[in-house]
């Protein structure tokens, strides 16, 4: 199992925690590092802005980006990530409250590698989560491992 | 002397008989040519002298006087050269036969007469029936003063005793036998000029086409033509001499008498028609007054007066028919000013109408324009806020998982049930966002048409029914190849939610039965035979959260139908329902294109 650190982009602290439990109760141990908008979060991949100290030298084994946030929105930064030659590969999946078929035909078109809309009904939040933590993490081998 | 005066007198009075005789004998030559009469008068002329001669007054021996003189100069004035010359050549010989001295002055005093005579003719051209006593007196002094002139052929012996004896005798006496023969004449000549006349205007009234009488002041007949005559059913002579009235037909004396009184006391012509009823025919009547009478001119008239009847008949209709065409034209004149009238009130008030239509089109617009915009902000709002409620529902519902997943045992039951519950009605709002959101989705997204297969729309949607809910044993009639018009993704939205209802209310049936068919005129219908509903509550079917079932019967956020009716009413079309509690429901709707699909 990678050891490389997850990040969630997630505005509202419910989610994140409630993210957090279910790749918890999944299993996964991965480290998850938490920006809270669009801004932060490529601040964080590009190591700019208040986060270009970071020591971490390597990319997040997968990002997990909501759609909706303050400033830049998760498009928008799906679109940033696809554009830098260093983060192109990387797996990006959408997570969402939004089920509207504009914003999934979007995310693929920008590239997203999943879209996985929270469901309301905890069980199969929890469900979703155990899936994309074991594929993104166990199962799949991204560019950037080899 | 006074044998001499004796003698003259007595050839002057013979010659005078002879010259009535003459007359009233009417020698005049009939219809002979001009010059055989006038060598017969100078025949007969020369008789009268040689007459007059033979009891000529012997003055002397061989020296006789008579009246030749005033026979050839009268012959030569009243009948012109060649009789008068004829007499004289008669004469002249017969003078010459009787011979002696007197021989030259006899035959000297024929040829001065005649020459006299002709010569009055031809130089003064005297009117001979208007020749007056005086006239022929002076003619005679003059002829005599000639043949007194003619004693200078006596010879020279007896020439001034001859002319001092019968000067006074020819110039008292024959002069005024000259004239009083040739008054006879002149009277004869007048007469014979008057017969001529009368005789013209005999032919003429006898030959004219008009009847004519001529009437005195009593009113007697003095003339009537043939024509006349004929037309009283008479002969002419027996009218003439009778008074009018008793011949005219009993019926029409008044008529007449009117007419003729009034000519004859006014003295001036009178016209007047008449109709004589028996006959059905009709005379004009001319009376022209004359100091003698009446004369009446009359003719038939009956076809000029029928053609004249016919053509003022003819003139009345054709009068008649313009005046009824006149009345008909004004009628309709006015007719049609009337309609143009209304058409153009009627124009006008379209104008109004229409500007009305205009302000009322623009104020519409205005508010559609108005209602689109905030419809937009209504449904952006709606999304963002389904959106941001979810959050919060997903929170309440894995918070509360979490902790009872914790808790574990430690829960009491009444603790459990409170988590439950907790979870289900947070659950149950998340249900009511998405459908919300779906409701918003059918209004908000754009809509791409194109031909669906609702026959295989349909098994998808049965499909996932069936993955949801497996191991119900559900009658499906679903024939292919329904299509339709629309939008695809609305067009499934439709149908999950029909078929979806039609699965969910039939529930309690040991055999469901869901049918999806199109009708005549591109409706289709979702029939099932769940519970279905009492129709007065029909109304309530499509309006957003109105639901006719207890949540406990059958889940449901009451969002799916009026879902249905908004996609259904963007494709133009309608949807309604017929149901009976018990015997299920059939959901009808068109999509807007008759005929189609």
């Amino acid at each position: 199992m990678s050891t490389r650190v997850i990040l969630l982009v997630e505005d509202n602290p419910d989610d994140e925690l409630l993210t957090r439990r279910a790749l918890e109760r999944a299993g996964v141990v991965n480290t998850v590092d938490v920006v809270r908008d669009g801004v932060e979060a490529l601040d964080y991949l590009f190591r700019e802005g208040k986060l270009a100290g970071r020591d971490c030298s390597t990319l997040p084994a997968v990002v997990l980006l909501d759609l909706k946030l303050p400033r830049l929105d998760g498009h928008q930064v799906l679109r940033a990530i696809r554009e830098d030659e260093r983060t192109r590969f990387l797996p990006v999946v959408i997570l969402t409250s939004s089920s509207e078929e504009e914003d999934i035909v979007q995310s693929y078109r920008d590239g997203a590698n999943s879209y996985v809309r929270k469901p309301v009904r905890a069980e199969e939040f929890f469900e979703a989560v155990r899936q994309l933590g074991l594929y993104w993490l166990l199962l799949n081998e991204a560019p950037g491992d080899v | 002397m006074r044998e001499l005066i004796a003698a003259l007198a007595g050839n002057a009075g013979l010659l005078l008989a002879m010259a009535v005789l003459y007359d009233a004998l009417g020698f005049r030559g009939g219809r002979q040519p001009p010059i055989r009469r006038e060598l017969g008068n100078g025949f007969l002329l020369g008789t009268i002298g040689v007459a007059v001669m033979l009891f000529s007054f012997q003055l002397a021996p061989g020296v006789v006087f008579d009246t030749r003189s005033v026979v050839l100069s009268l012959g030569g004035l009243f009948f012109g050269a060649i009789p008068a010359l004829g007499a004289g050549v008669i004469t002249g010989t017969f003078r010459l036969a009787m011979g002696g001295p007197g021989t030259a002055m006899g035959v000297a005093v024929i040829l001065v007469s005649v020459a006299i005579g002709v010569a009055w003719r031809y130089v003064r051209r005297p009117r001979l029936e208007a020749l007056s006593l005086g006239e022929l007196y002076i003619f005679g002094i003059v002829v005599h003063l000639g043949m007194l002139a003619c004693t200078v052929f006596l010879p020279r012996a007896i020439r001034l005793t001859t002319l001092m004896t019968i000067v006074a005798p020819v110039l008292v006496i024959y002069p005024i036998v000259t004239a009083l023969g040739g008054w006879v004449l002149r009277s004869g000549h007048e007469r014979r000029l008057g017969d001529q006349a009368r005789k013209r205007v005999t032919e003429i009234l006898e030959s004219m086409t008009d009847g004519f009488i001529a009437l005195d002041r009593d009113w007697h007949v003095t003339y009537v033509n043939a024509n006349g005559a004929e037309l009283f059913g008479r002969k002419p002579a027996e009218l003439l001499g009778k008074r009018i009235w008793a011949e005219l037909p009993a019926d029409a004396v008044q008529h007449f008498r009117r007419h003729y009184e009034e000519a004859m006391r006014e003295g001036k012509p009178v016209f007047f028609e008449h109709y004589h009823a028996p006959w059905d025919r009709w005379f004009e009547n001319r009376v022209f007054p004359s100091p003698n009478g009446l004369s009446i001119f009359f003719h038939e008239i009956t076809d000029s007066k029928r053609a004249e009847e016919a053509a003022s008949r003819l003139n009345e209709a054709v009068a008649r028919q313009a005046k009824e065409l006149e009345a008909r034209v004004a009628e309709r004149t006015r007719e049609l000013e009337q309609r143009t009238a209304e058409a153009e009130r009627l124009n006008r008030a379209m104008l109004n109408l229409l500007e009305d239509l205009k302000a009322e089109q623009r104020h519409t617009r205005e508010i559609t324009r108005r209602l689109e915009i905030s419809n937009r902000e209504l449904e952006t709002f709606a999304y963002s806020v389904s959106h941001d409620l979810r959050a919060p529902l997903r929170a309440i519902d894995g918070f509360s998982e979490a902790l009872a997943e914790e808790l574990g045992s430690g829960l009491n039951e009444r603790q459990k049930d409170s988590l439950d519950r907790i979870r289900a009605a947070a659950q149950r709002m998340g249900g009511m966002i998405d459908d919300l959101l779906k409701l918003s989705r059918a209004t908000r997204v754009e809509m791409r048409r194109q031909r669906v297969d609702l026959s295989e729309l349909a098994h998808a949607v049965l499909d996932e029914l069936r993955e949801g809910d497996p191991g119900r044993p559900v009658e499906i009639e679903v024939p292919p190849g329904l299509t339709a018009e629309g939008d695809p993704q609305l067009l499934r939205l439709v149908l999950q939610n029909l078929i979806g209802n039609a699965w969910k209310f039939t529930a309690p049936r040991p055999r469901a039965r869901i049918e999806l068919g199109r009708l005549e005129g591109g409706i289709f219908y979702v029939r099932d035979n769940g519970v279905g509903f009492d129709m007065k509550y029909a109304d309530k079917l499509f309006g957003a959260f109105q639901r006719l079932h207890r949540q406990e019967e059958f889940p449901g956020t009451g969002i799916g139908l009026a879902t249905v009716q908004r996609i259904v009413l963007r494709h133009g079309g309608r949807v309604w329902a017929e149901a009976e509690p018990g015997r299920g429901a059939t959901f009808f709707f068109s999509l807007g294109e008759v005929g189609g699909g």
